[in-house]
């Protein structure tokens, strides 16, 4: 099956062989020494090197680790029902798998999250494993959010390139489909999408020789809960904020490219990037360049959130409700009615609600753009507070009073979604039209020379050259590792005056739109919300601490443009 | 993706939009009409591709040429809120079922319904049925496919993607019927409806037009 990713032949085999055996070990001895939360560090800063995690074998162990090592804060109540299998499940995968290093690794695996590896008092632990629904896990009783006959269909006419050999394709099929069935059967707010197959397909290709059944479930199910259930709501809805983000990201790193979009009406909305953003790109590379795609999967798995489970563990109320399932049910009610043309209006009308809920902040009313600009704002300060790198504000039991005061400016809203990883793939999208600027340029001046300067004409043809983009990472190593190192340095908190000017920059960008004016607003008012803050701290903390918190809160200031843009779609969540 | 035929100014540009449920064959309807070929192992469409193909009408007095800009769409029921930008503007709609699935047909029902209510009233719709080369799986009789296209007022072709049956009479004669309709000629400015589709999506959609579409 190809599984190894070198293009030597023979010759290098051992090589390679041998180098994957001294990863996996090393990512063995990584993880029984550090604790949770620095391992997973570690485990990011593997993902985003050059080159990424190379074997599949090591793949297998850190995309589990990064899917399944969670916050015990994040798990949902529904979700800890069904906890007691999980030393059940790490006991499974030592006794079953083949591999002896991943053997090894799950056992270790299981003394890091079962003794006490915390932060700030909370526990490392492995994500539950899924229910079977109805007993049997297809047939019988189905949830209407499996979209059964469409999955059909789907599964039908996938994994082509994959699984060349007709009988295996089908037994993978079958797999994927019942993967698909289980996770969703239990997470009735997440709706089965065209495409979220070919994700599902390629996830189970990598890493599914390397994993035994239950852990890969357990991955399935986590990568729908915490990377994709942005996508899996009912309506396209979410996805729109992010394509909006893609271009404010483009024009902020190329406007020449941005301008011509918007001349082409292929921006804002950025429509020709659905199925990149959608998809992670899997339909696009899985069954060309798998390799590629799983490098990019490498990166993406880390999310934006590098200081997510250290921070959000810190942060949220261990009291806090399934903010996720909460927030699902408002958008899945019938009065959401999610458009992409609709945009205007359900913008216009959360405008009021959000401005009302700008005067009481800490109202649990519906989510409103302000609300979910202050949740992404408590997600950057986290991250600028790792960054800091001062012991007073690295969370932990000293540093709690400081956080419940940043708590007190700027304050979660109730129902949110714990976690938006979603953003990952809207900056590498973003790093990907950037990176091709010129040759979009030039194929959007050809086509357009071609028709005669009809515009309209050229739409189409744009369009098709645009979507097909991504098969473009797979030309060479070099485009790749370029790209990526383009988003991941996007993904990164950046120096603060620059991040400034980019936070009011996204204001002005917004203001130019036509029903975009509100998220305008919010980021001017988040401005406005950092100063408040700043003063704040100025007033509250002394000595040196106060240069560190003026300096992290305005790191913070800054980095919130990449998430006010790119999360776009949250603001979009009535 | 696009055809390999150069662009001439000369040719007639018509939009036209391909809809109906998943997997009833509209991409390799377009790919067989386009390539002239079909692609067993199609995957599902993700959002929307674009295909592009000039066909001559040389017995049209003068001969025309028109260049079909043909958006193939998504299925699922979710990308329903994308396709109002691919169909507004439409001067034609393939509006496609297949012939071994009753479902599709109900399916197809309720996008005709949605192009009467949403898209430009001159916009010309054809009722598709596909995959007529599967004819011992059959569940909707030619006689169905045809009440519903005479109930509506629409043109009806049954065809298949797989051995080319009616696709190209398809187009020829759908392109024939826009020009005799008016809805597409040589030197008209299409630009005032495009653009209409195409702008940012804020200012896209009259609120009235948006309340009619949540059905979905």
């Amino acid at each position: 099956m190809g599984k190894k990713k070198s293009h030597n032949p023979q010759v290098s085999l051992n090589t390679q062989d041998r180098k994957e055996r001294v990863l996996l070990n090393e990512v063995d001895r990584v993880r029984a020494t550090l604790p949770t939360p620095a391992y997973l560090a570690w485990c990011r800063q593997q993902c985003r090197k050059r080159g990424g995690l190379e074997f599949d074998s090591v793949r297998a162990v850190i995309w589990r680790d990064l899917l399944l090592l969670i916050p015990q804060a994040s798990l949902t109540p529904s979700s800890s029902g069904v906890f007691s299998g999980v030393n059940n499940n790490s006991g499974r995968a030592s006794s079953v798998n083949a591999g002896a290093s991943i053997a090894g690794n799950s056992s270790s695996n299981s003394n890091t999250t079962t003794t006490s590896s915390t932060v700030s008092g909370r526990h490392f632990m492995l994500a539950p494993s899924v229910p079977y629904a109805g007993g049997t896990g297809d047939g019988g009783a189905l949830s209407p959010n499996c979209h059964l006959t469409v999955l059909d269909c789907d599964i039908k006419r996938s994994l082509w390139h994959l699984y060349p050999n007709d009988t295996i394709r089908e037994e993978k099929r079958q797999l994927v489909k019942s993967l698909i069935m289980r996770c969703l059967s239990h997470r009735p707010q997440l709706h089965y999408y065209q495409g979220l197959h070919e994700v599902v397909g390629f996830v189970e290709y990598t890493v599914g020789a390397h994993v035994p059944r239950e852990t890969l479930v357990a991955m399935v199910d986590q990568l729908l809960s915490q990377h994709f259930y942005a996508f899996c709501h009912q309506n396209m809805k979410s996805c729109e904020g992010i394509l909006h983000g893609v271009h404010f990201a483009v024009k902020v790193q190329c406007p020449e490219l941005a301008a011509m979009l918007e001349e082409l009406q292929l921006g804002p909305g950025t429509h020709f990037a659905l199925p990149w953003v959608i998809t992670w790109f899997t339909h696009h590379l899985a069954e060309s360049h798998p390799s590629v795609l799983a490098r990019l999967f490498d990166v993406l798995l880390c999310g934006t959130d590098e200081a997510g489970e250290l921070i959000s563990a810190t942060l949220d109320e261990p009291s806090a409700t399934d903010a996720s399932s909460a927030s699902m049910r408002s958008v899945t009610s019938p009065s959401a009615s999610g458009t992409f043309s609709s945009f205007r209006s359900n913008n216009n009308s959360s405008v009021v609600g959000g401005r009302s809920s700008a005067a009481a902040s800490s109202s649990s009313s519906p989510v409103s753009n302000l609300s979910w600009a202050r949740y992404v704002m408590r997600d950057v300060v986290s991250r600028a507070l790792l960054h800091s790198r001062s012991p007073t504000w690295v969370p932990g039991v000293t540093a709690t009073s400081k956080l419940q005061q940043e708590r007190a400016i700027i304050q979660p809203p109730a129902n949110i979604p714990r976690k938006h990883n979603a953003t990952m793939i809207g900056l590498l999208s973003a790093a990907l039209l950037a990176h091709h600027a010129d040759e979009v340029l030039t194929i959007a001046r050809v086509e357009i020379d071609a028709v005669g300067g009809d515009l309209n004409s050229a739409f189409g043809r744009v369009f098709s050259a645009l979507v097909a983009l991504p098969n473009r990472l797979g030309d060479d190593v070099n485009t790749l590792e370029a790209v990526i190192a383009r988003a991941v340095q996007m993904a990164t908190v950046p120096p603060c005056d620059e991040r400034l000017i980019m936070l009011e920059k996204h204001a002005a960008f917004c203001s130019e739109y036509p029903g975009l004016e509100d998220i305008s607003q919010c980021a001017l008012d988040e401005v406005a919300a950092l100063k408040r803050a700043r003063r704040h701290y100025q007033r509250r903390v002394s000595g040196s601490v106060v240069k560190a918190a003026v300096t992290t809160l305005l790191v913070a200031a800054v980095a919130a443009t990449n998430f006010l843009s790119l999360s776009g779609g949250l603001f979009q969540v009535e | 993706m696009a055809s390999a035929s150069p662009t001439r100014a000369k040719d007639i540009p018509a939009k036209i939009v391909v809809l109906g449920e998943s997997a009833v064959g509209k991409s390799s309807l377009a790919l067989r009409f386009v390539r002239r070929d079909f692609i067993p192992n199609q995957e599902a469409t993700i959002g929307a591709s674009f295909l592009s193909r000039s066909v001559s009408l040389v017995d049209e007095s003068p001969p025309v040429t028109i260049k079909f800009e043909i958006w193939d769409t998504a299925g699922q029921e979710r990308y329903r809120a994308l396709a109002p930008m691919y169909y507004r503007g439409a001067a034609g709609a393939l509006v496609v079922y297949d012939i071994t699935s009753a479902d599709s047909l109900r399916k197809a029902e309720s996008w005709i319904g949605e192009l009467r209510r949403n898209a430009d009233p001159q916009t010309v719709v054809v009722l598709v049925g596909n995959k007529c080369d599967l004819e011992s799986m059959r569940q909707v009789s030619i006689q169905q496919g045809q009440d519903l296209a005479e109930k509506e007022e629409l043109l009806f072709y049954e065809t298949s993607a797989k051995d080319g049956t009616n696709v190209d009479a398809l187009f020829t004669n759908l392109g024939k019927t826009l020009l005799s309709r008016g809805v597409i000629a040589s030197g008209v400015d299409r630009r005032s409806t495009m653009s209409r589709n195409l702008q940012p999506p804020g200012s896209r959609t009259p609120k009235s037009e948006q309340q009619k579409r949540c059905d979905c």
